[in-house]
C-alpha cells in the first residue's frame, strides 16, 4: 500500500516508530500531487523544498530521540487563507489585500505539534461560494470525477484529502464550507462549536459566524487535529476558555444507548432518493451498533439559513467595503454581488439577527437535545452536481442554487453548534454522499464517537478514488 | 411581501461609495436582501413579544452555558 493511503494517525505512528521517514511521506505526497494536480487543481501553491527541508529536520529529531509532537513529521495542507509570515495568501482572489506579517493560531499550533505544510489549497474566492468554481486560481474539481464540483468554499481541502494528497486539512466553515467539500469528496468534515478554535490570523468572511474546520480521513484523524488546535487563544476574544478534552480518548466507547434524533420536519423535505437511501442505510447501521433512533421535531428550522445570511452578508460587506470601493473590478461577479448584499440589509435587521441568535440557540438545544444526544440528517440533500450545472456566476438563479446546497448546513452556523459530516456511500452518479450529525455546544467528542463507531462497521471513508485515465 | 427594489439598492450603494454596482447587480442584491429581511421579519413575528435585549456579545456565554446537559 502507498504511504499516501495511510491515515494521519497511522502515518504519525509509522514516523514515530521509525517504520517510515517523514521525507518518504513528503516525497510520496509530492509524487501523487504531480499526478493529481492537473486533474483536480487542489493546490494554490506547492512548497516542495520547504516541506522536504522540514521533513529532514523531523527525521533528525526522530533519530536524535527528541520529544515528538502528536503530528510529528506528517504533511498537511490548508485552505489558502491561514496567514503565515513571508507568504502572501491568495484568499482565492485576484483582489486579495495583503494580510501583514501574521502567523495564524491554527498554523502555530500545528507547527508546534510537528506537522509539515505541503503548500496552500484552492478555495472559493474569499470563501464566498459553495461549489469550488474559481476564475482566478482555476476551478477545483472532484477527485471522484473531475466533471463534478468538489463543493466549497474549502474546495481544495476536499479534493486534496479525498485524493490522498495530504493527510489532513484545515478549512473554514461559515455556511457549510468544510462539511460540503468533505461530503462531496468522500472524507470527514468537522465544523467545531463557534469559539472552540481560534480565528486569529485567518481571513475573515463573517467573523461572528466563521469557524476553522477540519477535513480528515478518519474520526481518529479529526480527533487528533482538533485536540491540537482547540482551546482558548488570547489573540481571539471570541475563543472559549472551556477546557479542551483529549478527543481521541473516548472514541472507542461505542454508541450503545446513544439517542440519535431524526428530524421529522425540514431537513428531509428536499432529499434525492439515492441520498435518502444511503443516509437511511447508515442510520440502520448505527442502530445495529446499539444506538436508539428517536423522531424529533426541530423548532422553526426554516428561517435559520436566511438569518445566517443576514449576519454573513452584513459582516462580509463590512469586511470588504473599503477594499471593494477601489478593487471591485477584480472580484468575480457572484462574489462581489453576494458580499454587496450587506449594503442593502438595514443595521436594525443585523442587530435583530444577532440578538435572536442566543434565544433561538437556547430554544433549539433545550428542545432537541432533551430528546436526543445527536441530531442526524444529510449533509447535502442532492447528489454532487457537475461544474457545468452550477456555473451560474452572478445570474439571478444563484440564490436558489446556493440555498439548495447549504439547506442542511447553514442553520448550524447560525446556531454555532458542532456538526460532523461522515461519508456513507455513493449516489447514482458515482460521487460520494454522507450523513451529518449535530450535537449540543462543545460536544464534538460525541460526534467523533458516532463517526468512529460507523467506521468500524463500514469502509466508506477508506475508499480512495482512482486517477482518471488520460 | 414588501420588496427592496433595485433603485433603493443603487441609492444605498452610492451613499456607501460602491459606485461599481450597476442595475443588474442591484437587481440581484435586492433579491438577496429581500429574502434575508423577510426571514428576519417572519422570525420576529413568531418570537415572544417584547424588546430584544440580549447583546450579541453574550453568544459565546450562551454556547458555554448550554454545553453540559442538565442533571
Amino acid at each position: 500500500m502507498s504511504p499516501c493511503e495511510l491515515t494521519l494517525t497511522e502515518a504519525t505512528d509509522a514516523v514515530r516508530e521509525g517504520r517510515i521517514t517523514s521525507r518518504a511521506l513528503v516525497e510520496a505526497a509530492l509524487e501523487r500531487i504531480a499526478q493529481w494536480q492537473p486533474v483536480v487543481n487542489a493546490f494554490a501553491c506547492v512548497q516542495a523544498e520547504t516541506a522536504l527541508a522540514a521533513a529532514d529536520l523531523a527525521d533528525a529529531a526522530v533519530r536524535g530521540g527528541e520529544a515528538l509532537g502528536p503530528l510529528h513529521g506528517v504533511p498537511l495542507a490548508h485552505k489558502d487563507m491561514f496567514f503565515r509570515p513571508g507568504r502572501r495568501s491568495s484568499m482565492g482572489s485576484r483582489a486579495a489585500p495583503p494580510a501583514g506579517d501574521v502567523l495564524s493560531t491554527v498554523l502555530a499550533r500545528l507547527d508546534a505539534a510537528g506537522a509539515i505544510e505541503l503548500g496552500t489549497l484552492n478555495m472559493a474566492e474569499f470563501a464566498l461560494g459553495p461549489t469550488g468554481h474559481n476564475a482566478y486560481l482555476g476551478d477545483c474539481r472532484n477527485p471522484w470525477d473531475p466533471d463534478y464540483v468538489a463543493c466549497g468554499s474549502s474546495s481544495g481541502c476536499g479534493a486534496a484529502v479525498g485524493a490522498r494528497l495530504a493527510w489532513g486539512s484545515f478549512g473554514s466553515d461559515t455556511g457549510g464550507s468544510v462539511r460540503l467539500p468533505a461530503s462531496a469528496c468522500g472524507v470527514l468534515g468537522l465544523k467545531p462549536t463557534n469559539g472552540r478554535v481560534s480565528l486569529a490570523g485567518m481571513m475573515p468572511l463573517a467573523p461572528s459566524v466563521d469557524v476553522p474546520g477540519i477535513l480528515g480521513r478518519s474520526a481518529r484523524d479529526v480527533a487528533r487535529l482538533l485536540t491540537v488546535v482547540a482551546g482558548h487563544d488570547p489573540a481571539d476574544a471570541r475563543s472559549s476558555h472551556r477546557p479542551t478534552p483529549d478527543y481521541e480518548a473516548g472514541l472507542g466507547r461505542g454508541i450503545a444507548g446513544l439517542r440519535i434524533g431524526v428530524p421529522q420536519n425540514h431537513f428531509f423535505d428536499v432529499v434525492a432518493p439515492d441520498v435518502s437511501r444511503a443516509v437511511s442505510e447508515a442510520l440502520r447501521t448505527l442502530h445495529s451498533l446499539g444506538a436508539t433512533v428517536v423522531p424529533i421535531d426541530v423548532p422553526s428550522p426554516e428561517h435559520l439559513t436566511e438569518l445566517s445570511r443576514v449576519l454573513v452578508y452584513s459582516e462580509a460587506a463590512a469586511v470588504h467595503g473599503s477594499w471593494m470601493r477601489t478593487h471591485a473590478s477584480e472580484y468575480s461577479p457572484q462574489v462581489r454581488t453576494r458580499a454587496a448584499t450587506g449594503f442593502a440589509i438595514p443595521a436594525a435587521a443585523y442587530e435583530q439577527a444577532q440578538q435572536l441568535r442566543p434565544r433561538l440557540l437556547r430554544r433549539f438545544v433545550e428542545s432537541v437535545f432533551a430528546e436526543c444526544d445527536v441530531l442526524y440528517l444529510p449533509t447535502l440533500g442532492i447528489p454532487v452536481p457537475t461544474l457545468a450545472e452550477t456555473d451560474v456566476g452572478g445570474a439571478a438563479v444563484m440564490w436558489d442554487r446556493i440555498a439548495v446546497l447549504v439547506r442542511c448546513t447553514a442553520p448550524f452556523n447560525y446556531l454555532g453548534l458542532p456538526a460532523l459530516s461522515v461519508p456513507c456511500g455513493f449516489t447514482g452518479n458515482g460521487l460520494p454522499t454522507s450523513f451529518q450529525v449535530v450535537a449540543r455546544p462543545f460536544a464534538e467528542a460525541v460526534l467523533l464517537r458516532v463517526a468512529h463507531a460507523f467506521e468500524t462497521a463500514t469502509d466508506w471513508s477508506r475508499r480512495v478514488p482512482s486517477l482518471p485515465q488520460a | 411581501m414588501q420588496k427592496i427594489d433595485a433603485g433603493t439598492v443603487l441609492v444605498l450603494a452610492r451613499a456607501q461609495g460602491q459606485h461599481w454596482i450597476d442595475a443588474t447587480a442591484a437587481e440581484r442584491i435586492a433579491a438577496g436582501a429581500t429574502a434575508a429581511i423577510a426571514a428576519m421579519s417572519e422570525t420576529l413575528r413568531n418570537a415572544e413579544a417584547g424588546l430584544l435585549t440580549t447583546g450579541s456579545a453574550a453568544f459565546l456565554d450562551v454556547l458555554e452555558s448550554l454545553a453540559d446537559p442538565p442533571q
